[in-house]
C-alpha cells in the first residue's frame, strides 16, 4: 500500500472527490488527518478492489467510469481552490462550514440579483399556489356535485383523483420553483458524528451485564440453572408434535376417482347425460360421473369428451378405448393439476393454460410441448343400449399431478 | 355453258353446304354434350337470383383459393361444400375471409362486403351442400335468456380460451382465441355452431339454442358493464393493475429520480 500512501490527499478538497478517497483517508473538514475509527465505513479498501472498479488513484482519468448518478462532477481548479480556502477557516460550533455557491462556480438565479426577475419569480410561485388552491376547491365541488352512482362512481373517481393530482402537482412545482429561483444556492458541509460509542460507554455496558449475571447467581444456584436448561430444551417439542397433522397418508385415495363401470357421462353444468350425436365432430364437453357426490371422488373425476371425425384418431390404444370416434380423457393436467380444456379442433392440441403443456389428443394425449411428464389418462367408454355414453370402469392410471408413491 | 355442267356445279355446291351443315350439327351436339357432362362452371344452374348473385361474388373473391364450386384446393383452402350459410356469414361478416395472408390465425378486420352481398354469398354456398343455417331468434327469446345461467355455461365451455370476461387469450403455436367484445350476438351464435378455425363445435344438441342465447347475453352483459374506478385494463384483474402500477408508475418515478440525481 506504499504507492497508495503517496497519493494520500494533502487537503480536504482533494479528499472531497470520492467516497472511496474519504473512506481511505478520513480527514476533518479543516483538512487534518482524522483518527481512523472502528466503524465499517472507515475500513481500509483493498487496492485490488479499487483497481477493479477503476477507482484507484493511479488509474488514468480516461479509464474511469463515465460520470454516474450520485457521483460528483469533478471541480474546476478555481472552485477547488475556493473550496479549500473555505475549509481552511474554522467551522462553527456544530462543525459546519458554509461555502458560498460562487466557490463551486454555481451561478445564482437572476431572480436573486435582479428585483424585476425576483418579482416575476414570486408571481410564478404564487400563481402555482393559486392553481393548487383552485384545484382543492374543485375537489370539494366535485365531491358535492358529481353523481357517484354513474358507472359505479367512474366520473367521481376521475373528478376527485384529477383535482387532487392537479393540487399536489402544483404545490410541488411551486416549492421546486421557490427553491430554485429564490433561495441562495450556498453549500453547507458538516462533519459526520462517529459511528461507534466511546470506550468508557462500552466498558460500562459490559460491567452492567456481568454484574447482572453475578446477581442472578447462575454459577452458584445449581437448581435454577438445571431447571432453566430443562425448560429450554423442552420448548421446541410442540413444533415437532404438530408434524403429526401432516398425516394421515392418503393410502389409495389418489388412485381412484368417481368413475365406475356403467356410470353415465353427465354434462358438468346441465347435469344431463350425454348421448351419441349430442357432440358434433370437433366438439368437446366437460363431463362428470353419474352418482359421484363424495368430494374425494368428485375432485379427481372431471373428464373431457371429444368427438373426432372418422379416421382422425392415430393411436391404436386410444381408438380401442373410444366409442364411435368419441374419446374421454382426464381434464386434470398431469403436471400441476390445472383443469385443461383449451382444445383446438383442427390440430387436436389440448393446451394447459398454467404452464403451456400441450397434448396431442389424436395421439393418445401425447405430450408435445411443456413441462408435463406424462400423457393424460384415458377413460375407457362405451355406448349403452339407449345411446348414452357410459364409462367402462375407473381410470387405469392415477389422474392429476405425480405424487411420491405413484411409482 | 352446257346444262350438264350447270347441274354438276349445283350438285357440288349442295355437297359443300351439306358438309357445313354436318359440322354445325356436330359442333352443336358436342356443345350440348359438354354442357350436360362437364362440371357446371361459375354460372350456377340455379334460377334463384340470390344464388346467381352469390356465385358471381364467389367467382371474384373466393374461387382463387377455394376452387370452383367450393370444392377446395389441396394445401391451399378447404372445401366449402357443407359448411353452411352460418359459416359464410361468420367468416365474411367478421372480415376474416377473404384471407389477407396465410398465418396461424385469421384476424378480424373490416368486411369488404355489404350485408346483402354476404347474404347472397351465404345462399350460394348453402346451395352447394347442406350445413348450419344463419341463426334467427326473436326479441322474446332474447328477453327470456338467463344471464346468470349463461355465465355458468360460459365459464365451463368458453372461458378457458376466451377468458372469463371474453377478452381472448393465447393458444399453441401462434394461434389465439379472439376477443369477443366486437362480435355481434349473431356472430357469436354462428361461431358456436360452425366452430371456425380451431374452435370446437358446440351443436344445438350439446348446447341448446336457449342456452346459446344465455351465453351470448352474458357476453353482452359483461361487455356493457361499467368498470368501477376508471379504465378496465381488459378486466384481467388485479394482476394487470399491479403490473401497470409497477412498470408504468414506479418506472416513471425511477426515471424522474435518476434525472434529478443526474442534474444535482
Amino acid at each position: 500500500m506504499a504507492d497508495d500512501d503517496k497519493e494520500a490527499p494533502k487537503t480536504a478538497a482533494e479528499a472531497h472527490g470520492s467516497v472511496f478517497e474519504r473512506a481511505k483517508h478520513p480527514v476533518t473538514t479543516s483538512g487534518e488527518e482524522k483518527p481512523r475509527g472502528r466503524s465499517a465505513s472507515a475500513r481500509e479498501i483493498d487496492a485490488e478492489v479499487l483497481q477493479r472498479g477503476n477507482m484507484a488513484p493511479d488509474v488514468p482519468e480516461k479509464a474511469r467510469p463515465a460520470r454516474k448518478v450520485g457521483r460528483r462532477k469533478p471541480l474546476t481548479p478555481d472552485a477547488e481552490a475556493a473550496q479549500a480556502a473555505m475549509f481552511s477557516r474554522p467551522s462553527d460550533s456544530d462543525g459546519t462550514h458554509a461555502v458560498p455557491a460562487e466557490a463551486f462556480g454555481i451561478e445564482h438565479d437572476p431572480a436573486q440579483t435582479d428585483p424585476r426577475e425576483e418579482k416575476f419569480a414570486e408571481w410564478q410561485v404564487s400563481a402555482l399556489f393559486m392553481v393548487a388552491a383552485l384545484a382543492v376547491i374543485g375537489f370539494v365541488i366535485a365531491y358535492v356535485m358529481v353523481d357517484p352512482r354513474i358507472d359505479l362512481g367512474r366520473n367521481m373517481n376521475f373528478a376527485l383523483g384529477g383535482t387532487l393530482a392537479i393540487a399536489l402537482c402544483a404545490m410541488g412545482a411551486a416549492f421546486c420553483l421557490w427553491a430554485k429561483k429564490l433561495l441562495p444556492h450556498d453549500k453547507a458541509v458538516q462533519e459526520r458524528h462517529d459511528f461507534f460509542s466511546p470506550e468508557e460507554d462500552e466498558l460500562a455496558a459490559e460491567e452492567v451485564f456481568f454484574k447482572g449475571v453475578q446477581e442472578m447467581g447462575l454459577g452458584s444456584r445449581k437448581i435454577l440453572r438445571r431447571t432453566l436448561l430443562a425448560a429450554g430444551a423442552l420448548l421446541p417439542i410442540p413444533a415437532v408434535v404438530l408434524l403429526r397433522d401432516l398425516g394421515p397418508l392418503p393410502t389409495t385415495k389418489l388412485r381412484h376417482t368417481g368413475w365406475r363401470n356403467g356410470a353415465k357421462l353427465l354434462d358438468v353444468v346441465t347435469g344431463q347425460p350425454i348421448k351419441l350425436g349430442d357432440l358434433e365432430i370437433g366438439g368437446i364437453a366437460t363431463v362428470m360421473p353419474e352418482g359421484a357426490t363424495d368430494v374425494d371422488t368428485h375432485a379427481l373425476a372431471p373428464t373431457i369428451l371429444i368427438r373426432f371425425a372418422p379416421g382422425q384418431i392415430r393411436s391404436k390404444k386410444e381408438f380401442a378405448w373410444s366409442a364411435d370416434n368419441h374419446v374421454a380423457y382426464s381434464k386434470i393436467c398431469s403436471h400441476a393439476g390445472c383443469p385443461i380444456s383449451l382444445y383446438e379442433q383442427q390440430t387436436h392440441h389440448l393446451l394447459c393454460p398454467c404452464h403451456q403443456s400441450t397434448f396431442d389428443m389424436a395421439d393418445d394425449a401425447n405430450v408435445i410441448f411443456g413441462p408435463a411428464a406424462r400423457r393424460l389418462p384415458q377413460l375407457q367408454i362405451d355406448i349403452d343400449s339407449q345411446g348414452y355414453f357410459v364409462a367402462k370402469g375407473d381410470y387405469k392410471h392415477p389422474v392429476g399431478p405425480s405424487f411420491w408413491e405413484r411409482g | 355453258m352446257s346444262p350438264s355442267t350447270l347441274a354438276a356445279r349445283f350438285v357440288s355446291r349442295r355437297r359443300q353446304l351439306a358438309g357445313a351443315a354436318v359440322i354445325a350439327v356436330a359442333l352443336g351436339l358436342l356443345g350440348m354434350l359438354y354442357a350436360a357432362l362437364a362440371p357446371a362452371g361459375q354460372a350456377s344452374t340455379s334460377t334463384d337470383p340470390a344464388v346467381q348473385r352469390g356465385a358471381a361474388i364467389y367467382g371474384q373473391a373466393c374461387a382463387s383459393c377455394h376452387g370452383f364450386n367450393g370444392a377446395g384446393i389441396d394445401h391451399v383452402a378447404p372445401s366449402l361444400i357443407g359448411v353452411g350459410a352460418a359459416s359464410i356469414d361468420f367468416q365474411v361478416g367478421t372480415g376474416r375471409m377473404p384471407l389477407k395472408e396465410h398465418g396461424p390465425e385469421a384476424p378480424r378486420k373490416r368486411t369488404q362486403f355489404n350485408e346483402q352481398q354476404i347474404r347472397d354469398l351465404a345462399t350460394y354456398v348453402a346451395s352447394l351442400g347442406p350445413g348450419p343455417q344463419i341463426p334467427q331468434f326473436s326479441a322474446q327469446q332474447w328477453q327470456r335468456a338467463d344471464t346468470a345461467y349463461g355465465g355458468a355455461l360460459f365459464r365451463t365451455n368458453c372461458a378457458q380460451c376466451h377468458n372469463f370476461a371474453g377478452s381472448g387469450g393465447e393458444l399453441t403455436y401462434g394461434k389465439y382465441a379472439p376477443s369477443l367484445t366486437d362480435a355481434t350476438p349473431r356472430q357469436i351464435y354462428e361461431a358456436m355452431i360452425t366452430g371456425p378455425e380451431n374452435m370446437p363445435v358446440f351443436g344445438d344438441k350439446q348446447i341448446t339454442p336457449a342456452q346459446k342465447l344465455a351465453i351470448i347475453k352474458y357476453i353482452r352483459t359483461i361487455k356493457t358493464q361499467a368498470d368501477p374506478g376508471g379504465a378496465g385494463l381488459g378486466r384481467v384483474g388485479p394482476v394487470t393493475e399491479t403490473v401497470i402500477g409497477w412498470l408504468a408508475g414506479i418506472g416513471v418515478l425511477v426515471i424522474v429520480t435518476i434525472w434529478i440525481g443526474a442534474r444535482a
